[in-house]
C-alpha cells in the first residue's frame, strides 16, 4: 500500500510543489497571494472604520493596511527581480529586513487593537507598562532596522536568511505575537465577553507564529541549512491569513444579522405605538360619548326635579331623585373604568402639589359623615400634617377606601383616618371595625373586579364592579407609593399608604412599549 | 332698567345646548350656536359678556374658539367657561393655558353651572 505508484506520486508531487514554494517563484507567489489577501481585510476593515470611528478597528485598519503596503512592496521587488532583472541583493539583502520590521510593528497594531477593549478594563499602569514593553520592542526594532541598512554596505554580500539578523527579527515577532496571545488566553472569559470571535484571532495569531519558530528552530539546530524546515514554514502564512478573513466576515456577517434584528424591533415598535394611540382615542370617543348622554339626562332630570319645567308632586319628586341617583351611579361606573382604562395604559399625569393632608381629610370625611349619621368616623391626622401628592387622585383614594369600609361596617361602627409624616414620607391610613376581609383573599383584593363576596355584596345593595381597589392601587403606585392591609374577620380592616415625598419626575406619564 | 348679561353657549350637542339654555335663560340673555364656526360669527355679532364652550365640537374645538376669543380685542371683556368632559386631566391645564376664566366638569348640576357663570361675572 505504502509502495503504491499513486502515493508515491502524491509525496513526490507534494515535494516538488514544497521544493517551488522555496524557490524564488514560490516566494513571489506566496508573497502576492499574503498582499491580495492582507488588502482584502484591509479593505474591509477600512470601511468599517469609515462607517464607525471605532479606535479598535482603526488599528486593526492601519495595521492591515501596512501589511499589504509591505508585501506589496516585496512583490514588485520579486516581480523586478525574476522578470526584470533587477540585482538580487534587493530580495535577499534589503527587502526582507524592511518587510520584517514593518511585519513586527503590523502586528503590535494588530495586538494592540485586539486587546485594546480588554486593557481597558485591567488596571491603568498594568496597561501602561504592556504598551511601553510592547513599544521598546518595536522601536528597537526599527532602530535595529535602522542600524543594519546603515551598516550592510562595509558588510560581504550575505544573504538576509541566512543571516543571524534574520533570526532576530524573527524572535522579536515570536515574542509580540507570543506576548499578545498568552494575554488574550489568560484572560480568555473577558475576552470572549468583549471579542465574541477573540479565540478565531488567537488561532490566526499562533499559526502566524509557526513560521518564525520554525525559522528559530532551523538556525539554533541546523545552522540555518535545513531547507525543509524553511519549506514546511510556507503554508502557516496562508492559513492564517485565511483565519484573518473568516474572522472579518464573522464580524460582517454578525453585524448583518443585528441589522436584520434591529428591522424587525423597529417594525414591532411602531405597530405597538400605532395601537397605543388607538387605545388612547378610545378611552377619549369612550369617555365623550359616554359622559354626553349621561349629561343630558342628568340636566334633564335636575331640572324637571327642581320645579323649573313646571310643577311636580311629592311621588314624581321622589322618583326623579331615584334617576338623579342611578344616572350618578352609572357616571361613577363610567368613571372608574376610564380610570382604570388610564392606570392600565399608564397613561394617568399626576398633578402633584403640596397640599394640607388634614384639611383634605376632613372636606372628604364630611361628606360621608352626612350620609352616615350613626357612624363614628374620624379624622385623627394632625391639622398640620402637609404632603406633596395629586389631592384630586389621593381624594379618590380616600373616597374608595372610606367608602368601601362604610359598606362593610354596621351603621353604628367606625372609621378612623389617621396619618403622619417620616422624613421621606406621608403615611395614612383607613381603618374601620366591620366585617374584616378572610386572610384568603387578602393578595386578590387589588385585582380588578374582584370582589371579596360577590353574592353578599349584592345580596346588600352593595354594588359596582369591584374597581375600586384596583385603582387605589393604581394611583398609590403612580406616586411611586405602597399600599398594605391589614385585616381580622369581625374585627376590622386597616388599609396602610405610603407616599414618598422627594420630588421625583413623575408628571410625566409613563410610556409602555 | 337694566340689561342682562348676554352669554353665547357654544355646544353641538343639542340637548345639552337646550338644557344649558334653560338653566341660564331666566337670568341671561342666551344665544346658541351648534359648533365652532357658528360659534364664532356668534360671538362677534352678538359681543357677549360670557361665552360657554364645549370642548369637543366639530369644525372648530373649544380650545382653538377660545384662543380666537382672547385673540381679538373686541371680545377682551368677555368671560370664558369651558365644559370639559374630563377625560384628560390635563384639558383643564389646556384650557386655562388658552385663556378660559374657568371650566366645569360634565356631568355637572345645573347649580353647579349657574354658579360658575356667576363667579366669572362678578370677578
Amino acid at each position: 500500500m505504502l509502495g503504491s505508484p499513486i502515493l508515491l506520486d502524491i509525496v513526490t508531487t507534494f515535494h516538488q510543489f514544497n521544493k517551488f514554494l522555496g524557490s524564488d517563484g514560490g516566494s513571489l507567489l506566496k508573497v502576492g497571494f499574503e498582499f491580495l489577501l492582507f488588502m482584502l481585510i484591509a479593505y474591509m476593515t477600512t470601511s468599517q472604520y469609515l462607517k464607525n470611528k471605532n479606535r479598535q478597528i482603526k488599528y486593526l485598519s492601519i495595521s492591515f493596511l501596512t501589511l499589504s503596503l509591505v508585501k506589496g512592496i516585496t512583490t514588485v521587488f520579486y516581480v523586478g527581480t525574476i522578470f526584470g532583472g533587477l540585482p538580487r541583493v534587493w530580495i535577499d539583502v534589503i527587502i526582507p529586513p524592511i518587510e520584517s520590521t514593518f511585519e513586527v510593528i503590523a502586528l503590535f497594531l494588530l495586538g494592540v487593537a485586539l486587546t485594546y477593549q480588554l486593557l481597558r478594563i485591567k488596571v491603568k499602569n498594568l496597561r501602561e507598562r504592556f504598551y511601553a514593553a510592547c513599544g521598546t520592542i518595536t522601536l528597537g526594532s526599527c532602530l535595529f532596522l535602522t542600524y543594519w541598512i546603515f551598516t550592510f554596505k562595509s558588510r560581504p554580500y550575505e544573504l538576509f536568511f541566512h543571516s543571524p539578523q534574520h533570526i532576530i527579527f524573527e524572535t522579536v515577532k515570536l515574542i509580540v505575537i507570543g506576548t499578545f496571545v498568552g494575554f488574550i488566553l489568560n484572560n480568555r472569559e473577558k475576552a470572549i465577553k468583549v471579542e465574541k470571535y477573540a479565540m478565531v484571532i488567537v488561532h490566526a495569531l499562533a499559526i502566524y507564529a509557526i513560521p518564525p519558530m520554525l525559522h528559530i528552530i532551523n538556525f539554533l539546530f541546523f545552522d540555518g541549512t535545513s531547507i525543509r524546515i524553511r519549506v514546511l514554514a510556507n503554508p502557516f502564512p496562508f492559513l492564517a491569513v485565511f483565519l484573518f478573513i473568516r474572522y472579518s466576515y464573522l464580524k460582517m456577517a454578525d453585524k448583518a444579522s443585528l441589522m436584520d434584528k434591529l428591522d424587525l424591533t423597529e417594525k414591532k415598535y411602531k405597530k405597538i405605538k400605532q395601537v397605543n394611540r388607538l387605545k388612547d382615542e378610545f378611552v377619549s370617543i369612550a369617555s365623550h360619548e359616554l359622559k354626553t348622554p349621561l349629561t343630558s339626562i342628568n340636566l334633564y332630570t335636575s331640572l324637571l326635579a327642581d320645579g323649573t319645567l313646571g310643577q311636580v308632586n311629592d311621588k314624581q319628586k321622589d322618583a326623579l331623585l331615584t334617576l338623579k341617583g342611578e344616572t350618578k351611579r352609572l357616571t361613577n361606573l363610567v368613571n372608574d373604568l376610564l380610570d382604570l382604562s388610564r392606570i392600565q395604559n399608564r397613561k394617568l399625569i399626576l398633578k402633584k402639589e403640596a397640599i394640607n393632608f388634614h384639611h383634605m381629610v376632613e372636606e372628604t370625611l364630611d361628606g360621608f359623615r352626612a350620609q352616615n349619621p350613626q357612624m363614628t368616623i374620624s379624622n385623627k391626622v394632625p391639622k398640620e400634617l402637609q404632603g406633596l401628592m395629586d389631592q384630586e387622585r389621593i381624594r379618590q383614594v380616600l373616597i374608595n377606601l372610606v367608602s368601601n369600609s362604610a359598606k362593610f361596617t354596621p351603621d353604628d361602627g367606625v372609621i378612623e383616618v389617621s396619618g403622619r409624616k417620616t422624613a421621606r414620607s406621608v403615611i395614612f391610613s383607613v381603618k374601620d371595625n366591620g366585617k374584616g376581609i378572610p386572610k384568603g383573599k387578602l393578595n386578590y383584593l387589588f385585582q380588578k373586579f374582584y370582589q371579596v363576596d360577590p353574592h353578599l355584596a349584592r345580596e346588600e345593595g352593595i354594588s359596582g364592579l369591584g374597581l375600586g381597589l384596583s385603582i387605589v392601587k393604581g394611583i398609590v403606585d403612580a406616586h411611586q407609593g405602597e399600599i398594605t392591609v391589614d385585616s381580622t374577620i369581625d374585627k376590622g380592616t386597616k388599609f396602610t399608604i405610603k407616599l414618598p415625598q422627594e420630588r421625583k419626575d413623575n408628571s410625566t406619564p409613563l410610556r409602555s412599549l | 332698567m337694566t340689561t342682562r348679561p348676554k352669554l353665547v353657549i357654544v355646544e353641538d350637542e343639542k340637548p345639552i345646548a337646550k338644557a344649558e339654555e334653560l338653566i341660564l335663560g331666566d337670568h341671561y340673555d342666551v344665544h346658541l350656536a351648534h359648533d365652532g364656526e357658528q360659534g364664532w360669527s356668534k360671538i362677534v355679532e352678538v359681543r357677549p359678556d360670557v361665552v360657554v364652550l364645549d370642548v369637543m365640537m366639530p369644525k372648530m374645538n373649544g380650545f382653538e374658539l377660545c384662543k380666537r376669543i382672547r385673540e381679538d380685542d373686541r371680545l377682551a371683556t368677555t368671560k370664558i367657561v369651558m365644559v370639559t368632559a374630563k377625560n384628560q386631566d390635563k384639558d383643564e391645564a389646556k384650557g386655562m393655558d388658552f385663556g378660559a376664566d374657568d371650566y366645569i366638569m360634565k356631568p355637572f348640576e345645573p347649580v353647579e353651572l349657574l354658579h360658575v357663570v356667576r363667579q366669572v361675572l362678578n370677578e
